[in-house]
């Protein structure tokens, strides 16, 4: 479960890039993170991960606040950076065992983990490979399988769906739908409304900073009394903010 | 239509080689101030300036001023045959603007010799930097009419075509044998290696030659032009253009050049057009091409404690990109090869041949001095490795990745310095080593204790180094050697370096009159206090998230 609570933060003194934000993630729940450019997602994302300091307010991670107790917190969380281009110099099965190390998984589970994960994403036959000469696709499918490898039970993903193709949407989007429904929790920022249209329980829309919006997508619909598409309703309720 | 292409593809080449070294400013276009290669060059052409001077002083007192330019041409050879060794490969295949050349309609022909003359465009800057000054210095010294000047240009426009076609139609047959490159960057390094190993046999090769026999002045002087005259008889234009700027038989002499360097384009040129494209895509393609291995997962799966796992792989790093290790401990390997080399044909060549010089070294003994000598040799050799000081940016945008993994960023911040303090320790234990070598009567014990003194102050500057790097990173970089050319973090490391050598200067000072071994404890105590209190800031930094911000 994640809990951010009353969090602010601003790089400039005075001028507040995330005020006062607050959103509840529960176990078992796919949560859909969706704003514009700018909005503040990936800040909120990097406060989660410890990545960047919060000014104000707390987040838990299944109970234990990433300011006082971030190596705990740490431990239960997974993180799928926006950016794929990571350890180019080194090949795939280099690249997960260091993962595997780093959260001290054994023999056994780790080779079980990563024959199965690599199977799943069509990546045997390139774990012997340099990352470096990976396309973009299989860039991310290594650090997907990266971060199922120690299994958190909070899994954060920004932007995963760039530069997959069908067949690794259509599989990630099913082990999401997998993992949430085996009581863990899945947060994941996009701009693909379909995606999250699809797969989410619940969405949560940021603008400016704020959340405008949370709820499941007919609440959303129920809300602007119009049974527009959600792209249709994403726009109309950025506008009005 | 084909000289405008080459002549064209050749600027576009030499100007991309050319930007790497950062000399002129991007901006205004003007001399980089910044660029360490601009002062490097700078102190190159003093240091040049003087040597040659000095020389022509001495030969100009035996009346053997005809050594100077065979010996001149000599090493001017040498270091364009291996600038060129090292160059060649990068430029002919490896270079990025290939890959934009290769989708136009150009002819192999006019990629193969603007590549070429990118070369001979480098080799050019050599000569002005080596050969220019002490060619008009020559002049100056002989009296030599005007003629002697525009010959010089004649000569130096000449002699680069020589190692640059010859280089090029070597390598273009070694590519032609070479099935496929599996590793572009370890062939590379496996390339730079190879000629680590070229200049210490040249460097063994020429010390021994000219220390072969009883030790004086004209003795080196004829040696070192027995040397020359094979080397410069075996690279068949040297003695023409020597000819040509002796001013003997001018006309035949250029004839001939001429004639030897149409015969080596023809060469050149027939087996590009069979080899160097189909080369070519051998390097841009090979992952397509291997043979894809499967992984072995009872082998390649081993657990590692968590903190050798870590330190594998910051070591891979660097390792394991050819940017990378160039940047970072290349030169120090080289130095460091070159100080044994050195050492070892001074104790061998000279110092054996010499009885009142093996007496004077023999019977020193070490004193605090001689400590500080030491340490600040150290300090200043460990200041060239560019490990610590680069850490978090060769990270680039996933140097993120320590701040959301579960290990707690002090255990990282050790665990980071751990390369850095390795191979400086190696240098340092070198160093000592060596001193060892050259003042035999000097106790094992004050040297054991001095190489301890020098780990703290390895600590210490890995510690520094690092810190600066965590806080002022570079990790939006779009291609690795920009990791180097833009960061501004070095002139820390030159700051440092320079307290440490005063800091050495007055502990000289103040502990001159004591006994050794209290000099080298209150060293010691005075190194560890520093290191302590740099303990207690990162520590406080890191509670106060205050040392990692910068980074995210």
């Amino acid at each position: 479960m994640i809990e951010i609570k009353n969090i602010s933060k601003s790089y400039v003194k005075g001028e507040k890039i995330i005020d006062n934000l607050n959103l509840e993630i529960k176990n078992g729940e796919i949560l859909g993170f969706l704003g514009p450019n700018g909005a503040g997602k990936t800040t909120v994302i990097k406060m989660m991960t410890g990545i960047l300091e919060i000014d104000d307010g707390d987040i838990l991670i299944d109970g234990k606040s990433i300011k006082k107790e971030p190596y705990e917190a740490k431990k239960n969380l997974g993180l799928i950076p926006d950016s794929p281009d990571m350890f180019l110099n080194l090949k795939g099965i280099e690249y997960l065992n260091f993962i595997a190390d780093i959260y001290k998984i054994g023999k056994e589970e780790r080779i079980k983990y990563i024959r199965e994960f690599s199977k799943k994403f069509d990546m045997e036959n390139a774990l012997n490979e340099k990352i470096e000469s990976y396309s973009h696709g299989m860039r991310q499918k290594i650090i997907i399988i990266g971060v199922l490898l120690h299994q958190p039970k909070n899994w954060i993903l920004d932007e995963p769906i760039t530069g997959l193709d069908p067949k690794a949407i259509y599989d990630l989007k099913t082990m999401m739908k997998e993992y949430a429904k085996n009581g863990n929790v899945v947060f994941f920022s996009t701009h693909i409304l379909e995606v999250a249209e699809n797969l989410c329980d619940r969405v949560a829309i940021i603008n400016k900073g704020n959340i405008v919006f949370v709820g499941k997508i007919e609440e959303l619909r129920e809300k602007m009394k119009e049974n527009n598409s959600l792209e249709e309703l994403f726009m109309e309720i950025i506008n009005d903010d | 239509m084909m000289i405008k292409n080459i002549m064209l593809l050749t600027k576009i080449s030499t100007r991309n080689f050319l930007q790497n070294l950062n000399i002129l400013d991007k901006n205004t276009k003007k001399i980089n101030k910044k660029s360490m290669y601009v002062w490097m060059l700078i102190v190159i052409i003093i240091a040049i300036a003087f040597v040659s001077n000095e020389v022509l002083n001495i030969l100009e007192d035996y009346g053997q001023m005809q050594i100077f330019l065979n010996v001149l041409f000599t090493i001017a050879i040498i270091i364009m045959f291996m600038q060129t060794i090292i160059a060649s490969m990068n430029i002919l295949y490896f270079s990025k603007d290939i890959e934009y050349f290769l989708p136009m309609p150009i002819k192999v022909k006019e990629l193969l010799l603007s590549k070429v003359n990118t070369m001979i465009n480098i080799l050019y800057g050599t000569e002005l930097l080596f050969m220019l000054i002490p060619l008009i210095l020559y002049g100056v010294s002989t009296t030599a009419s005007f003629s002697y000047y525009v010959y010089v240009i004649v000569t130096l426009l000449l002699l680069p075509i020589f190692p640059a076609v010859f280089v090029s139609i070597i390598t273009l047959i070694i590519m032609k044998f070479i099935k496929t490159i599996k590793n572009k960057n370890m062939f590379q390094m496996i390339v730079t290696l190879f000629f680590v190993f070229l200049i210490v046999l040249a460097e063994v090769l020429f010390i021994k030659g000219i220390t072969s026999t009883q030790l004086d002045s004209e003795t080196i002087g004829i040696n070192a032009m027995n040397i020359s005259e094979n080397i410069n008889g075996s690279m068949v234009v040297i003695n023409p253009l020597l000819s040509v700027l002796n001013q003997n038989q001018v006309m035949i002499n250029l004839i001939k050049v001429i004639g030897i360097y149409a015969v080596m384009y023809v060469i050149l040129i027939e087996i590009g057009k069979k080899t160097y494209i189909k080369n070519i895509l051998k390097t841009t393609g090979y992952n397509k091409s291997k043979h894809k291995q499967k992984v072995d997962f009872e082998t390649q799966c081993n657990p590692q404690n968590l903190s050798k796992a870590y330190i594998k792989n910051e070591f891979k790093n660097f390792m394991k990109n050819a940017i990378f290790f160039m940047q970072t401990i290349y030169p120090i390997s080289m130095m460091m090869v070159m100080f044994i080399v050195i050492t070892i044909y001074f104790k061998i060549g000279m110092i054996e041949k010499n009885q009142e010089l093996a007496n004077l070294l023999g019977g020193m003994h070490l004193t605090i001095e001689g400590v500080c000598l030491i340490l600040g040799i150290i300090q200043v050799v460990c200041s060239m490795v560019n490990i610590s000081i680069t850490a978090i940016s060769r990270q680039g945008p996933n140097a993120i990745f320590m701040k959301y993994i579960p290990i707690n960023l002090y255990k990282q911040f050790l665990l980071k310095n751990v390369p850095q303090v390795t191979i400086d320790m190696v240098i340092s234990g070198i160093v000592v080593i060596l001193s060892k070598i050259i003042f035999p009567a000097v106790s094992i014990g004050s040297l054991i204790l001095t190489f301890l003194v020098s780990i703290l102050l390895i600590i210490i500057n890995s510690f520094l180094m690092l810190i600066v790097d965590i806080k002022r990173p570079i990790l939006d970089w779009k291609a690795e050697i920009d990791v180097f050319k833009q960061n501004q973090n070095k002139i820390f490391q030159y700051v440092w370096t320079i307290i440490v050598v005063v800091l050495l200067m007055y502990i000289k000072r103040a502990f001159e009159n004591v006994n050794l071994y209290i000099g080298i404890l209150a060293t010691f105590i005075l190194f560890l206090f520093i290191l302590m209190i740099i303990h207690i800031y990162v520590k406080k930094q890191i509670k106060n998230h205050k040392l990692f911000k910068n980074i995210i």
